[in-house]
């Protein structure tokens, strides 16, 4: 064995590279951090003189009558990044907005959306660790020189990455990131993904309107901080359309059993129930719902919002109402041009996830024109003022804090797949 | 050599031209496109690979260090985010707690070893994160630690590279001190194994856990910094995988090394990362090759598993030109034998207290009884023989006597003194060492470093005089050095000193190990068929040994099956069947006793 080993005279070698480049990169910490500083304390100085005159400008801009001036200025590649993740267990997520923004994108250079100008899409996996994510996204901005970033997958990645971009002032705009705090890490944050508190009051209205119950029973999962919060949201809401909560009941991640809690919350005879928890549990809480006989509509919170619930729940799920920020089915001509192009390219139908991604470049692409200039801080000052948009989501705005503002959709399942309630 | 020998050689010459290459490739890029982010992730990882190293090393498999990553890192994050204090305040603070946690964690849970010890350790790095997600209004639960739970990012982003190449340096200085000390020599002689390490007067819990709470607190350091880098936490990042990814630094990088996990540390967050921005850029397909970092990393470290356990960086512990022996200061430097003592205390009845004495002892395994009601006394001084037929209970009544057991009944008596039921590492510092039936000598040691093993108890330095580099820490290695030298000429296996014990032949083998237990300065020396797998030869040269020994004044209490040998040096001989004690004579009695002959030497 002791032939197989190299002289300390190697490993001192390796020991040495990996200390000069220790060293060498310690030198380089500063004058990277200094001229990401210097270019942020800029703009930040800089945007005081300009957010009047830029905001102006942009408000011009929107009208359709400059649109095409203000896009003539631009030419060239402009360099658009993204964040996605594509490797590990998020990746599904990932690729389906890859797909996304890659249709889009393709879409936006044939059809000359930016006049003379092309967008090139910088797509860097960030393996949904937030170390790759910092790091992929400071090669963004340092090396890439990106004007704005579209993007990461997940919230957990935007938390760590985005403020690197907040302090660069680069616009980051997220597709699919729906945890709290997302915009709230500056003015350079936006994103086009409704949080589930945001499609839960539609969903209730449209229930209320359709169905006016007077009696609803609440069930959800205790152990995981989303569906617990999405459980607030649906009492608040119940309340607010004066439907009586007879029933609340909690379970962890991982049971199996439901029929205790579920016949406890029916003896009070509801006229709904509402579930809010994960796909794992809810197939098996609803056919154990209609297995002690609640024949009630059951009402599902995000979790619900896929194709699984009716694939695995069989006839149990058939009509389970869900809420979500966008359907396969919608009627809405965009979406269906989008549908169609999404399943032409890649064989495959888009998720709630691609058509957000694919909104989302939309969008991107849309401020870039209004901007008139690939210069990130009109970009952003452009993306603020975007305002009843038309696209894949339906009417879209943005409103005062960057969050978005469009109807979500409300579906049944009907025969095996989802079907807009109405 | 052999085949897998070969391979393994072939496979580290890979790995290092890999490593070469992207670490070299990847430090031109790097020259040109500092991303300072990916270097510290690297140096997180180097530390997180010497947290992990300290348990390696000490053989214990434990998968706790996401645990107290997790639990270091918010620690950090609450002290600095919501109470205000300075990040290098909150360093040290959890630090000690996560040492602390380690201390209270390792007492129950270091009983357990090996794969166990991975599934409890594991449990741990769960609970921690159940804790996190069911304390929302301490550490953002679920939502995890951001902004929107009262972690602002200004505050929490500090973790700059200087702190982190200072705080690895300060690491390496107390891990190089650390292996040439008393207690680096203690851990590896419980990693290559704890019984014998313990019958050597080491305190094996002790340094488990010593070293269970270093590789806890490393762990929570490097999860402070990890906390200030990334800028928000989530209980997301701390789960399985990345327990996987710290122990597969140690195992791909070396286990018997500091340098070993930083290097696998290096190769494990360098080589993606290389691929991402050198060959990536340059080459479409394994850009779109997203896995391929993962695979990668799965062949090298299945490899490495496979044809080199000791990792990539194993380097040979064993100096290729022994440095010469001084053998005139040796003279003079002989321990004291205690065993020929002049002045014994008093027993009972005003006579001396015999040597050893077992008083109606008995052992019960599930029902057989393997030592029966035995009684007996050695006089010091005297080589005693037991002898009696396979399973009649000689090796369990060592166990019994060196602490490995505890009778169910009867007391044990050394020099007058109960040492019932004590532990093995105190019995030894009492004055019983043992040798093995199968030779349990310290294979990644040399001869010396085996018998300096068995001065553990006596040489009376610690962690701080080691780190600190106290005079007194160099006089005392340098006094047992020389003490392990005068006891190996005394022994006349000085020629040895300095080679490996795993390539002594078989015999030699058995003379260390007699050496080692010597080295202890042994009342009483307890030989367990020291002559097993001999020929006519060597036997006859072990027993021309052991008469020495008794001749230098030891007291030995010898098992063998070698009858020749065993009445050549023994006063006197206890036989034994099945777990009771049949005769107590000396040698020519034994052989005349009918119920020997019967039990025993067989009719003929």
């Amino acid at each position: 064995m002791n032939e197989g080993r190299f002289s300390p005279r190697f490993s001192f070698l390796v020991f040495l590279s990996l200390v000069s480049m220790t060293l060498l990169a310690a030198c380089g910490d500063n004058t990277a951090t200094t001229a990401i500083t210097a270019a942020g304390s800029a703009a930040t100085a800089g945007s005081a003189a300009t957010t009047a005159a830029g905001s102006a400008a942009t408000t011009a801009a929107a009208g359709s009558a400059t649109t095409a001036a203000a896009a003539g200025n631009l030419s060239g590649e402009i360099k658009v990044g993204a964040l996605v993740t594509l490797t590990g267990n998020n990746s599904p997520f990932g690729i389906a907005i890859k797909n996304g923004y890659d249709l889009a994108v393709s879409e936006i250079n044939e059809s000359k959306f930016l006049g003379g100008a092309t967008i090139k899409l910088v797509a860097l996996d960030d393996k949904g660790d937030k170390q790759e994510g910092i790091s992929v996204m400071s090669k963004l901005l340092d090396q890439e020189k990106v004007v704005s970033v579209l993007g990461p997958t997940l919230s957990s990645t935007a938390l760590a990455a985005d403020p690197l971009a907040q302090k660069a002032g680069v616009p980051v705009l997220a597709t699919s990131n729906t945890a709290n705090g997302i915009t709230q890490m500056g003015d350079f944050i936006f994103r086009n993904s409704l949080p589930e508190a945001g499609v839960i009051p539609g969903t209730i209205a449209a229930v209320k309107a359709k169905l006016n119950p007077k009696k609803a029973a609440i069930m959800f999962e205790s152990t995981n901080e989303f569906t617990k919060s999405a459980a607030d949201v649906f009492k608040a809401e119940l309340e607010k359309n004066s439907i009586q909560i007879t029933g609340t009941e909690a379970y962890s991640k991982g049971d199996a059993d439901f029929r205790t809690q579920l016949n406890k919350l029916k003896a009070a005879s509801p006229d709904i129930l509402i579930v809010s928890g994960l796909i794992g549990e809810a197939v098996p809480i609803v056919q154990q719902a209609r297995e002690v006989g609640f024949t009630q509509p059951i009402i599902g919170g995000n979790g619900f919002n896929t194709p699984t619930i009716y694939k695995d729940g069989k006839e149990a799920a058939e009509g389970i109402i869900v809420g979500s920020a966008w359907f396969l089915g919608s009627t809405n001509p965009k979406s269906q041009a989008f549908v169609a192009a999404f399943k032409k390219k890649f064989n495959t139908d888009p998720d709630q996830f691609a058509a957000q991604a694919y909104d989302g470049a939309y969008l991107m692409a849309t401020a870039i024109k209004n901007a008139g200039a690939a210069n990130s801080k009109a970009i952003r000052d452009a993306l603020a003022q975007i305002k009843n948009y038309e696209g894949v989501l339906g009417t879209f705005s943005f409103d005062a804090n960057r969050d978005p503002v469009h109807q979500p959709v409300t579906v049944i399942v009907k025969g095996g797949k989802f079907e807009l309630f109405q | 050599m052999s085949t897998k020998a070969k391979i393994g050689r072939y496979v580290r010459y890979i790995l290092y031209g890999i490593l070469f290459i992207s670490v070299g490739g990847y430090g031109i890029y790097f020259v040109q496109h500092p991303n300072i982010n990916d270097l510290n992730r690297f140096l997180i990882n180097a530390i997180l690979g010497l947290s992990i190293f300290i348990t390696l090393n000490t053989g214990l498999l434990s998968l706790a260090n996401a645990g107290f990553m997790a639990l270091g890192a918010y620690t950090s994050a609450i002290l600095v985010a919501k109470m205000g204090l300075p990040l290098f305040l909150s360093l040290p603070l959890a630090m000690l707690l996560c040492g602390l946690l380690g201390l209270l964690i390792g007492l129950p849970v270091l009983r357990l070893t090996d794969v166990y010890l991975a599934i409890s350790t594991l449990g741990f790095g769960e609970v921690v994160r159940v804790l996190i997600v069911t304390t929302p209004d301490l550490t953002g639960g679920a939502t995890g630690a951001n902004l929107s739970t009262g972690f602002p990012f200004e505050k929490m982003r500090q973790t700059e590279t200087w702190m982190l190449v200072l705080f690895l340096l300060v690491l390496i200085y107390l891990f190089y001190w650390l292996d040439r000390s008393k207690t680096g020599r203690a851990l590896r002689a419980i990693r290559q194994n704890s019984s014998a390490a313990a019958n050597m007067g080491i305190n094996v819990v002790y340094y488990r856990n010593l070293a269970f709470v270093m590789s806890a607190a490393i762990a929570g350091g490097a999860g402070v910094f990890y906390a200030h880098q990334v800028g928000s936490l989530e209980n997301g990042d701390f789960r399985f995988s990345r327990a996987v990814d710290i122990l597969s630094y140690g195992v791909l990088g070396g286990t018997t090394h500091w340098f070993g996990p930083i290097l696998g540390a290096g190769l494990l967050t360098v080589l993606p990362i290389f691929l991402r921005e050198v060959v990536g850029t340059s080459l479409d397909v394994i850009r779109n090759f997203a896995q391929l970092p993962l695979i990668i990393n799965g062949v090298a470290l299945l490899l490495v598993v496979i044809f080199l356990p000791g990792g990539l960086f194993a380097p040979s512990r064993f100096k290729r030109t022994p440095p010469a022996i001084n053998e005139a200061e040796l003279k003079d430097l002989e321990p004291p034998i205690v065993a020929v003592d002049s002045n014994p205390p008093p027993g009972e009845s005003g006579e001396p207290p015999p040597l050893l004495e077992l008083r109606e002892v008995t052992q019960v395994f599930g029902g057989i009884t393997a030592v029966d009601n035995i009684s007996f006394k050695i006089p010091p001084g005297i080589i005693c023989g037991l002898i009696g037929p396979n399973g009649s209970g000689k090796t369990t009544l060592i166990n019994l006597i060196t602490g490995i057991y505890r009778p169910v009944k009867g007391r044990i008596f050394l020099r007058g003194q109960d040492i019932t039921g004590q532990k093995s590492y105190i019995i030894a510092r009492m004055g019983i060492a043992r040798t093995f039936q199968n030779i349990r000598l310290f294979n990644d040691m040399t001869v010396l470093e085996n018998v300096i093993v068995g001065h553990h108890a006596r040489i009376k330095t610690n962690l701080l005089t080691t780190w600190l580099r106290l005079p007194r820490e160099r006089q005392e290695e340098q006094l047992a050095r020389r003490q392990a030298l005068s006891l190996l000429k005394r022994l006349g296996l000085l020629s040895f000193a300095y080679q490996p014990a795993s390539k002594l032949s078989y015999g030699d083998q058995r003379r260390v190990e007699i050496a080692r237990a010597l080295a202890l300065n042994p009342a009483l020396l307890l030989l367990d068929e020291p002559a097993a797998g001999m020929n006519e030869v060597e036997s006859a040269l072990l027993a021309e040994f052991i008469l020495a020994l008794k001749r230098q004044g030891y007291t030995v209490l010898v098992i063998e099956h070698h009858i020749d040998l065993i009445m050549q040096v023994s006063n006197e001989i206890i036989v034994l069947n099945f777990g009771k004690k049949i005769a107590q004579d000396v040698p020519v009695g034994v052989q005349q006793n009918p119920q020997v002959v019967e039990a025993y030497f067989g009719q003929e």
